[in-house]
């Protein structure tokens, strides 16, 4: 699946301009964005993931202008993204009745035990086994976001948009969780991976990837990580240092 | 103390009557507050402004507001609504509406942008995002209705002016408090005025509770 923004400008109403004649194709398995607090990542991520209609501009979606078309196509290229909050939100129930929210939006009717070990499968992985059947207004910010993770993970969208998905993970969870990002992008050539972040071990832990610098709701610049790592790489992190991220 | 017939009938009266009430402003309260928090434009504080102003405003200038019109000779005069139940349900509808706004508008101004978001990153039709959204917003939507009822039921003004305290069909239990402490009858006052205590008293425990739910 083949996304690409062409001179796209965001605005919150009434007039906050968030994003500046951004032009990007996501054309990479692993794409980050870097930027400092307010620069207009989560903006961009929201309107990678066709929730959020840009103000100016286009969006191709393969060969078709994703907002020209009807509510039906729209809807069955939307279920192949899936944007992952940096606050995580949960509806009432237990964790598993939130990992299976998005089937039953999507009225998949797959069998229900094979759903459900899939689920545990992955809280599993991420430890989290024996949260399974608790609130989550009961566990820890940490465990919070991999639970809103793994919710989209269990649906293995085309495309996964992740928004600060370490801020609040500890060394260990981080690499369990970028290992197995780096296995799902491989698993199947159609995969792709953005994520936002300020973690700047992300691009360096990911292999290839490519990385996206924000500033001011305009990309800064952009290339390879081992491109960008020396002199753009290097303004980055005065961008970052003098905004005091 | 004696609890006759007619005391049962004006309590299953009133709580019909502003049960209705209720129901009926919801039928426009909740709609509204919704398009005001996903459609925000500049009119909406405006609109908004004159909800909030309007929560508190006593009952008898709505009672008297709607005897206008709906007296014989007012521009709605013709339906013979005036001293009807009808009227009294229409009037409290209309009494709460303020309050039902501006508490629904608080309450999904808080939470439609992420549960609508949620939805829909999850790949939901606009349709499946609005009925995930409402059924998030269900046991606060009660406890904003139950507020309603609260003030529907207390009321005096409304139902004076618009209802005339009928007997056996427009009295109800604020009317008949009125009317028994007027005729010197404290003991059947009193009695009334004890169960409508007990209402109030009940609906503000099941918000309690509904609130310990919501969390
Ligand atoms: N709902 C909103 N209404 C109005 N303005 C907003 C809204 N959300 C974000 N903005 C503004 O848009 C700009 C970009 O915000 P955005 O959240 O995309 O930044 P970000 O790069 O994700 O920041 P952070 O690193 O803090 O997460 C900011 O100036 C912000 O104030
Ligand atoms: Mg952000």
């Amino acid at each position: 699946m083949n996304i690409k923004l062409v001179d796209v400008w965001y605005k919150y109403p009434p007039s906050k301009i968030a994003l500046r004649r951004v032009s990007l194709e996501i054309t990479e398995k692993k794409t980050i964005i870097v930027g400092p607090n307010a620069s207009g990542k989560t903006t961009l991520l929201k309107i990678l993931s066709l929730m959020y209609k840009p103000w100016k501009g286009a969006i191709l979606v393969g060969s078709k202008s994703y907002w020209e078309l009807d509510e039906k196509e729209q809807l069955a290229i939307r279920r192949r993204l899936i944007y992952v909050h940096e606050k995580p939100v949960f509806i009432r129930g237990t964790v598993l009745d939130n990992i299976l929210l998005g089937f039953k939006i999507r009225k998949i009717n797959l069998n229900k035990h094979e759903i459900i070990d899939k689920a545990l499968h992955l809280l599993e992985i991420f430890g989290l086994e024996k949260t399974a059947n608790i609130k989550p207004r009961n566990l820890s910010t940490g465990q919070l976001q991999l639970i809103s993770i793994i919710r989209a993970l269990v649906l293995e969208p085309d495309v996964l948009l992740l928004d600060e998905p370490t801020a609040n993970l500890d060394i260990e969870k981080r690499k369990i969780l970028l290992r197995y990002l780096e296995e799902y992008v491989k698993k199947n050539s159609g995969r792709k991976i953005v994520i936002a972040t300020h973690d700047l071990l992300i691009p360096l832990l990911l292999e290839d990837s490519y990385v996206v610098v924000l500033n001011d709701g305009r990309i800064a610049s952009r290339g390879y990580v081992d491109e960008i790592l020396g002199y753009e790489y290097e303004k980055l992190f005065n961008v970052l240092k003098k905004k005091g991220t | 103390m004696f609890v006759d017939s007619e005391v049962v009938e004006i309590i299953i009266r009133s709580i019909t009557i502003s049960g209705t009430a209720t129901f009926l402003a919801s039928l426009w309260s909740i709609p509204l507050s919704f398009l005001l928090v996903s459609r925000y434009s500049k009119i909406t504080n405006l609109i908004m402004g004159f909800f909030n102003a309007l929560v508190g405003v006593p009952t008898v200038v709505v009672g008297l507001f709607l005897y206008m019109i709906l007296s014989r000779s007012g521009p709605l005069g013709f339906l013979g609504m005036l001293y009807t139940p009808q009227a009294i349900m229409l009037g409290e509808a209309i009494l709460i509406t303020p309050l039902l706004v501006s508490l629904l508008y608080e309450s999904f101004h808080r939470t439609r942008e992420k549960y609508w978001e949620l939805a829909l990153t999850l790949g939901a039709s606009d349709r499946q995002a609005l009925k995930l959204f409402l059924l998030q917003s269900l046991p606060e939507i009660l406890v904003v209705l139950l507020l309603g009822f609260s003030r529907a039921i207390g009321e005096l003004g409304v139902a004076l002016l618009v209802g005339g305290n009928i007997k056996g069909y427009t009295r109800v239990m604020t009317t008949a408090i009125s009317l028994e402490v007027v005729k010197g009858e404290f003991e059947k006052a009193l009695l009334l005025g004890g169960f409508l205590i007990t209402t109030v008293l009940g609906i503000s425990t099941s918000i309690r509770f509904l609130k310990g739910r919501i969390e």
